[in-house]
């Protein structure tokens, strides 16, 4: 398992873990950011811009230092 | 609908994600039949209306667009309490409209279900077909419709016969609840429902029964007991069963805080499982992709944020002239057409010297405001604006700013009003309180008319370096001034809100799309509308206090000024002399000369004094002032441009020039930086709760804008400029 910031643009990854507080994680998890969901990285300079199923999600690299994910 | 029902005028709420077409939906229903506000208390934008169907007037209430219930933002709990009745600003829905992206069906079926829970009688809208259907995302209406047990209509919300089933499909309804939880959770999750509903929210709340379960969900998920209950003498209570119901959940390998999300999302996946799934991310790159890769790129992604600023204050600056000639031309017209055609007295004077010259100052500025949203409303209707946070979060943050700040940011150069309420977006307090704190800084659109009117008067007009003229390069570096006042300013208040709750940056970046022209240019024609009217009624009062300040007393012109000439030339300076001796005799004159002491050091006189005084209920009243000032004591016939006669007014005891460039530059500055707002100051109040912060803005910006004025006016003088 990787953190999300360390992840490469065209990656297609699989979200493992939320670790960031609760509110953070529930936000994440509403927008379709949950443990078990698939999702490609389309951007990483710093700031993350994550794609899951239709969504496309800006993510701060703080944010995604917390969140690990899977190389598929 | 059921034969009673039939003819009762309903209440409807709309509800969806915020990007799903809600508003188009709105206004395609209610057509001109609506009505734009604000809920009290709070800056949420309040958008209600009607629809005329078989007879029957229903009104509509477009909720703000929220992506859950789990209200952690003051938009959402407005959505919610509406939707349970219990929000004292609005009446209960009948039915609920929910308006779903079907592009991305699954992330919006999310709130689907938490409306659902609420028991309300719901239709559901699959908007945005058309553009599924081109992505190649399928959508089985029937399996929603069949799992959610509501009505499902695929529908584009533009089309005038989708429009047509909608209102069929409201007037058809039979108003029937779904069933409580129809997603069911499952063991252990409904033994903690049931536990908190029994034990707490029963007992010892009066929440109506149907909001229970998505209460008791909350409270679970967020791991604490709700702002709502901080206060409540029972709260240990709360505490203690919530952490019941949290050990039994984790007993049994759950984790509290996803459980409810994952729950949803698996009966989501049920219902869309033909739908579009995750299909997509075995495509190869697409253009929206692409786009996204430029655009949010560490180093391409500002210059190009900067460049797209640049080209469009260019664009609002050349293209809104030809209106305000026009518009201009239009009140000197009227002003003298009226001037010569009532006999002369008070009221002609109160008309074109009060009123017409007043309201003509502001009008002019519509041009440039309207089309400032009209660029905005671009960069949203695109999608681009969410990017343009995300570009800017890394800088922002180190300021002591968030990447949201930039949009409330970018909407305080048309005005802080909207952008200070554009601020409730940004979740962490301290942010958002800094967002707010230093927005005023950015130069707004009622700065154009002391900055037009100024640097038209005193800045050449002669080009530097060859190329860029000296009067734009003033415009762009008064610009700049002030975002980088509005950065030192949160970067030192960074320093005092040092709370660590700062919220890390995620949002929705939405599908690149065509803006819709019609939204456009609705949006550009409601906000001038707004301009005028909210900005008028402060405006047309403070114009016809002005003109009487500055007529009475009336006061005899001695001899000496009047009688000593026989040349016409001459005539023409002595009639000049006595309206200036009689307005510095006035109201006005007493209380700017009362004042000039103070403001002499910065390069400023009394008519000067009286506009800051003014100017302090918005800040293009200014020009109106000024305007007003100038004109009294003048007849009908000789109207020359304000600009001519702030380059030609001299002081009457020296001769000299009252304004220099130096004093023009000074005035600017202080007016990039001072607080000149009463509505900016009111929203400031309704939004923080509290006057301490609107007191603490007024006087750390004026102060600042004294000081800087000060500094630059006496540093120049030093120079030798």
């Amino acid at each position: 398992m990787h953190p999300l910031n360390t992840t490469e643009a065209g990656e297609q990854i699989n979200i493992q873990c939320l670790g960031c507080n609760c509110q953070d994680a529930c936000r994440l998890r509403e927008l379709g950011c949950i443990e078990g969901v698939k999702g490609k990285i389309i951007s990483n300079n710093s700031n993350i811009v994550l794609q899951i199923g239709e969504s496309r999600l800006a993510i701060s690299e703080e944010l995604a230092r917390t969140i690990l994910v899977s190389l598929k | 609908m059921s034969d009673i029902l039939k003819n009762q005028p309903l209440t409807i709420a709309l509800v969806g994600n915020p990007n799903t077409g809600k508003s188009t939906l709105f206004n395609a229903l209610t057509g001109l039949k609506q009505k734009v506000g604000n809920y009290p208390g709070v800056t949420v934008e309040r958008k209600t209306g009607s629809v005329e169907i078989d007879g029957t007037r229903h009104k509509i209430i477009d909720l703000p667009g929220t992506y859950s219930l789990n209200h952690k933002k003051v938009d959402e709990r407005i959505a919610y309490q509406t939707l349970i009745g219990e929000y004292e600003y609005e009446e209960t829905p009948d039915l609920a409209v929910l308006v779903l992206d079907s592009t991305n069906l699954d992330r919006n079926m999310y709130l689907a279900t938490q409306v659902m829970d609420l028991e309300i009688p719901m239709i559901v809208l699959l908007n945005m077909s058309d553009l599924a259907e081109e992505r190649g995302i399928e959508v089985d209406t029937n399996t929603i419709q069949k799992r959610l047990g509501v009505p499902v209509l695929p529908i584009v919300a533009k089309d005038k016969g989708d429009i047509q089933n909608v209102r069929q499909a409201i007037a058809d309804h039979d108003l029937e609840a779904p069933k409580p939880l129809s997603w069911k959770p499952q063991q252990p999750l409904a033994e903690a429902i049931t536990l908190i509903t029994d034990e707490w929210l029963h007992p010892h709340t009066d929440l109506p029964d149907r909001a229970h379960p998505i209460e008791a969900l909350r409270l679970i998920s967020n791991n604490q007991v709700s702002d709502d209950f901080k206060n409540h003498p029972r709260r240990e209570v709360a505490e203690e069963i919530i952490a019941k119901a949290q050990s039994q959940l984790e007993d049994a390998g759950e984790n509290p805080t996803a459980v409810e999300v994952m729950a949803r999302y698996k009966f989501i996946e049920q219902c869309t499982s033909n739908g579009n799934g995750n299909h997509r991310q075995e495509e190869s790159e697409t253009l929206s992709d692409k786009i996204d890769a430029v655009v949010t790129h560490k180093f391409l992604g500002p210059v190009i944020l900067v460049a797209i600023l640049l080209l469009m204050f260019q664009a609002i600056f050349s293209w809104a002239e030809p209106f305000m000639n026009l518009i201009d031309l239009f009140f000197v017209q009227a002003g003298n057409t009226v001037a010569e055609t009532l006999p002369p007295g008070i009221l002609n004077d109160l008309l074109v010297e009060g009123i017409i010259a007043g309201l003509g100052g502001v009008v002019i500025f519509l041009p440039q405001i309207m089309f400032l949203f009209f660029f905005i409303s671009i960069l949203e209707g695109t999608g681009y604006m969410a990017r343009a946070a995300f570009v800017m979060d890394g800088f922002m943050t180190r300021i002591g700013l968030h990447g949201r700040s930039v949009v409330p940011l970018m909407s305080g150069f048309a005005c802080a009003v909207p952008g200070i309420m554009a601020a409730r977006t940004i979740e962490s307090w301290s942010d958002r309180l800094i967002t707010i704190m230093v927005l005023p800084f950015m130069a707004c659109s009622a700065r154009l008319p002391v900055y037009a009117l100024m640097i038209s008067a005193f800045v050449p007009n002669e080009n530097a370096f060859g190329f860029i003229s000296m009067q734009g390069l003033t415009f762009f570096g008064l610009y700049i001034f002030g975002i980088v006042m509005a950065i030192l300013a949160a970067w030192v208040m960074k320093m005092f809100f040092t709370d660590g709750e700062s919220t890390p940056f995620m949002m929705e970046l939405p599908s690149y799309k065509m803006p819709k022209w019609s939204a456009v240019f609705y949006n550009m024609f409601e906000r001038g509308w707004i301009f005028v009217k909210e900005a008028g009624k402060i405006i047309m009062a403070i114009s016809i206090v002005l003109w009487f300040l500055a007529s009475y007393p009336k006061v005899e012109v001695p001899d000496s000024i009047t009688n000593s000439t026989t040349t016409t030339e001459a005539s023409f300076n002595a009639q000049e002399s006595a309206s200036s001796y009689k307005l510095k005799h006035s109201y006005a004159g007493q209380i700017g000369q009362f004042i000039e002491p103070v403001i002499k050091p910065l390069g400023f006189d009394w008519k000067i004094g009286i506009g800051l005084i003014t100017s302090f209920a918005a800040r293009e009243v200014m020009v109106g002032t000024l305007n007003t000032i100038y004109s009294v004591g003048e007849s009908g016939g000789n109207t020359t441009t304000l600009k001519q006669k702030l380059i030609n007014d001299k002081d009457p005891d020296t001769g000299e020039a009252v304004f220099s460039t130096l004093s023009a530059i000074s005035l600017m500055v202080f007016f990039a930086l001072a607080m000149q707002c009463m509505s900016t100051l009111a929203i400031v109040r309704r939004e923080t709760n509290s006057w301490k912060w609107p007191a603490i803005m007024f006087i750390y910006m004026t102060a600042l804008a004294y000081i800087c004025s000060l500094v630059v006016y006496q540093g120049g003088q030093a120079l030798g400029w």
